[in-house]
């Protein structure tokens, strides 16, 4: 070794400290350092100089193994992922979300069958006066009064414009009563009045009058490749109302399809074509396809034809002038309602409220699943712990094992679920018959491998505790599959389960669950307007699944030891 | 290799005679109604001699022995409920043939497009197809099969005017069924294929052939693929067995009248001679499946043999 490596430099620097340093102290009196140091020179040496050394374990520890977190590293690869973050937020949302909707105000019992209100109409007035009016319950609370007997409460729902409503009542003889309209307190923007049954036809007027309801006019369309005739008093034309009426006659306005020309109009009397004759229609200005024209109240069935005879109304329409629409109650289920401001999602096939249904059979569901992830796991677990370390149990297991995987899980499951009782236990158990064996399988060859790893091997040569073993060299290569499997198994009892409902062997209908919900929708899927009741559950049932299948692969990957660095 | 599938066959008949008594013991807690057709106007007298009559008064060991005995004779006995009386191998055998062709049409097209699928994702991972390919499986697995066979009859009926119901003469009510089917066994081959060649790719053996210059084709098919496909021709035999029980959604929304939905019926009809044969049925397909999956990988892969396996563990 040459005098000048760096090697040679630096023991020499230290050697010669150390030297200068014992001498100083005249413990060292020969030229050269020595080891081996004579009784005497022990014993003179300056007890000073020496100090107690404690071992602190604790502290040995903390920087004698890597300050690494498992956990920490685990979380932090976790959030790596974007995806797998935005649908854990999803999840959590929709979890959350599904526990808190029945706490929320004004929610639908979801089982609650929707009658038509017996005692009310809802009178929904829009600016141009168009209006509906039946019997679901759009305000919220009790009745501001009881209506009487003979009585109808009439709730009326006016754009902001047409200011504080009015309301007339007319009778059969075309009496008109203005009716007492006051605001509703609970429920803002809606009014009140009642109605008698005597009096039962209803028009609403603007505060200012110039809105309405109710116009002494008929509104005549022709739609359609069979020329359908419709009749309406309601107002579909922009412009103010012919104002000249000659006396007896009555104003109507007709509309028809484009290669019509102008409409011929022919009027007759209820009981027959003797006294038919053609009245003269007139183009309205500033409205395209409209015309107008006066025919005489007492002959009010219109027949339409084109300008050229060459098309032909479909229907006679008969023109009633003289009294608005008759309010009655309405009576039976509030069924099969497409998704509206009242029913979110509609209502189903005997008027249940789908929105409530669907929550609540989300958290039914949702319920299910973590039941069975969680059964799964721990017996699973001390399942495959036994299997692995108890050597007498292994060919017990094993048979077991070749039992339950060789018979396809639907067959154990139709089997359990139907020679116990319908209902969310018998569900639970079905399914966690077949789960948990897989994962014990999975536990119990990991033991094995482990067990004998030369990384535990030297960790037991060291000394390292059993616990300490367990949670740092054994646990973490399990926690990524049991994580997996577990978030696996909600998406799979939800599979089972629609599954179940769907052969006739889930839950009853009372419980929503999301496999009833489905397979109520997938009966409904041949009429497109009902197809709403099949979207609303598969699309919430196929987001929660695929929120929790990609959650929970994400995060066993991030909790595989194999990917930490 | 004789020796070994000699023994393995020999277990797996221990597992089913256990498996017949489970499923004996099962059905003894179902209601005896389920053995007549007219229960409900019986004397108890009658329904005990009925009992007797069947066998079912005796032990169940006397029972089980009966029904293997049996059945090694190609006795499958007959129906009670589903229908009366008559031999329950003559009620399967043209379910069977409805089933198994519904199955290889599917299994003759998921396989090629599944594997073809899965080296286009590994070949190129992490890149477009990668990420196709792997939103295609995540929903597959992820949403229960019922959801998405429901949209395409919904929509394969209405967009494509097939006719909805199976029809034995016309070819075109087989597309939506088959499309149902593949849709499933296509992500689950593309995902283990994919899965497979990953984990070959990151192997020693490749990166020295790579440093060796050996081109990326020949490393992707002779090494990579043919390695990575083993496991696949593992189950091979297994699905293709498993295809004579049907699929219960597909055959009861196209109403085609396969075995799908006939476990479910029998199930439900409580005819418990039909229910234990076809449970031994399909656990002895499933048995047998995974026998021959085991030989078809030792023919494909040399390095496996199975003598040498018994000893050690």
């Amino acid at each position: 070794m040459s005098k000048y490596s760096p090697k040679e430099r630096i023991t020499g620097k230290l050697v010669s400290a150390q030297e200068e340093f014992l001498k100083k102290h005249g413990i060292l009196t020969g030229d050269l350092m020595d080891d081996n140091l004579s009784e005497e020179q022990i014993a003179g040496l300056d007890k000073d100089l020496f100090g107690l050394a404690i071992v602190d374990e604790s502290e040995a520890e903390r920087t004698g193994y890597s300050n690494y977190s498992y956990w920490g590293s685990t979380v932090r690869m976790f959030f790596k992922n974007k995806v797998a973050v935005f649908n854990l937020i999803v999840m959590l949302a929709l979890v959350l979300f599904t526990f808190i909707q029945p706490h929320l105000p004004n929610q639908f019992d979801p089982n609650l069958v929707n009658y038509y209100d017996s005692k009310a109409v809802w009178f929904q007035v829009e600016d141009d006066g168009g209006y509906t009016v039946d019997g679901m319950k759009r305000t919220k609370g009790d009745y501001a009064v009881q209506p009487a007997a003979d009585e109808i409460l009439a709730y009326i729902q006016t754009p902001s414009s047409w200011g504080t409503p009015e309301a007339f009542a007319y009778n059969e003889e075309g009496e008109e009563t203005q009716l007492a309209v006051s605001a509703d307190p609970a429920n803002r923007g809606w009014f009140y009045c009642l109605l008698s049954k005597d009096a039962p036809h209803l028009a609403v007027m603007s505060e200012d009058r110039t809105k309405s309801t109710f116009y002494d006019a008929v509104w005549l369309t022709v739609t359609g490749d069979k020329n359908a005739v419709y009749c309406s008093s309601v107002k579909q034309t922009k412009s103010e109302l012919i104002d000249n009426v000659p006396a007896g006659k009555s104003l109507v306005y007709v509309s028809a399809p484009a290669g019509w020309g102008t409409p011929q109009v022919k009027v007759q009397g209820a009981l027959g074509a003797s006294s038919a004759e053609f009245i003269k229609v007139k183009p309205l200005e500033g409205e395209d396809g409209w015309y107008y024209g006066f025919f005489p109240t007492e002959k009010n069935t219109l027949i339409l034809t084109s300008e050229d005879g060459s098309q032909k109304g479909m229907n006679r329409a008969t023109a009633t002038i003289g009294l608005p629409e008759e309010v009655r109650i309405v009576k039976g289920f509030i069924e099969n309602k497409q998704p509206n401001s009242l029913f979110w999602f509609g209502t189903n096939d005997i008027g249940q409220d789908l929105w409530s249904r669907m929550w609540s059979g989300t958290r039914t569901s949702l319920f299910i699943g973590m039941v069975v992830a969680a059964i799964e796991a721990v017996v699973g677990i001390l399942a495959g712990l036994l299997w692995g370390y108890v050597r007498k149990l292994d060919f017990l297991f094993t048979e077991l094992y070749n039992l339950i995987d060789n018979i396809p899980s639907t067959i154990i499951l139709m089997l359990a679920a139907y020679v116990m009782r319908p209902g969310i236990k018998t569900i639970i158990i079905a399914m966690s018959i077949t789960g948990w064996i897989g994962l014990a399988r999975f536990i119990r060859n990991q033991v094995l491998i482990i067990r004998d790893r030369d990384f535990n091997l030297a960790s037991r040569c060291l000394g390292t505790p059993t616990r300490r073993v367990i949670t740092r060299n054994l646990l973490p290569q399990m926690v990524s599959v049991v994580m997996l499997r577990m978030a696996l198994a909600i998406p799979g009892a939800i599979g089972s389960e629609v599954f179940l409902a769907y052969i006739g062997l889930g839950l009853p209908i009372a419980t929503p669950s999301l496999g009833n919900l489905v397979n109520k929708g997938r009966t409904m899927m041949m009429a497109p307007t009902l197809r709403y009741q099949l979207f609303i559950p598969a699309i919430i049932l196929s987001i929660i699944t695929i929120c929790f299948y990609l959650v929970g692969n994400a995060f066993s990957d991030a909790a595989d030891p194999k990917n930490h660095v | 290799m004789l020796k070994y599938s000699i023994k393995r066959l020999a277990r797996s008949l221990i597992t089913l005679i256990i498996l017949i008594t489970i499923v004996f013991a099962l059905l003894r807690f179902m209601p005896e109604e389920g053995y007549f057709n007219n229960y409900e106007k019986m004397s108890p007298a009658q329904i005990e001699l009925g009992l007797i009559k069947m066998g079912l008064k005796d032990p169940l060991y006397v029972q089980v022995g009966r029904f293997i005995r049996n059945l090694l004779q190609g006795d499958l006995g007959v129906s009670y409920r589903y229908r009366v009386n008559s031999p329950i191998a003559r009620i399967i055998a043209p379910k069977i043939a409805i089933s198994a062709k519904l199955g290889i049409i599917c299994m003759a097209i998921s396989l090629p497009l599944g594997l073809a699928l899965g080296v286009l994702m590994a070949r190129y991972k992490g890149r477009f197809w990668d990420r196709l390919g792997n939103a295609y499986i995540v929903f597959i697995q992820a949403v229960p099969n019922a959801v998405y066979f429901i949209f395409i009859q919904l929509y394969g009926s209405t967009w494509l005017k097939i006719p909805m119901l199976y029809n034995e003469n016309d070819w075109r009510t087989l597309i939506l069924p088959t499309i149902s089917l593949a849709l499933p066994s296509i992500s689950s081959y593309a995902m283990w294929l994919r899965r497979y060649m990953v984990d070959e790719t990151n192997k020693d053996y490749i990166k020295l052939a790579r440093a060796k210059g050996v081109p990326n084709t020949t490393i992707w098919f002779r090494h990579v693929f043919r390695n990575a496909v083993v496991p696949i021709v593992n189950l091979i035999p297994g699905s293709l067995l498993m295809t004579i029980s049907g699929s219960i959604y597909t055959e009861s929304f196209y109403s085609i009248p396969g075995m799908g939905g006939l476990l479910v019926d029998v199930i439900k009809r409580q005819d418990n001679n039909m229910v234990l044969v076809l449970v031994v049925l399909f656990a002895a397909v499933g048995i047998v499946g995974l026998l021959l999956g085991d030989i078809a990988m030792a023919i494909v892969d040399p390095r496996i043999s199975f003598t040498k396996k018994e000893g050690s563990r």
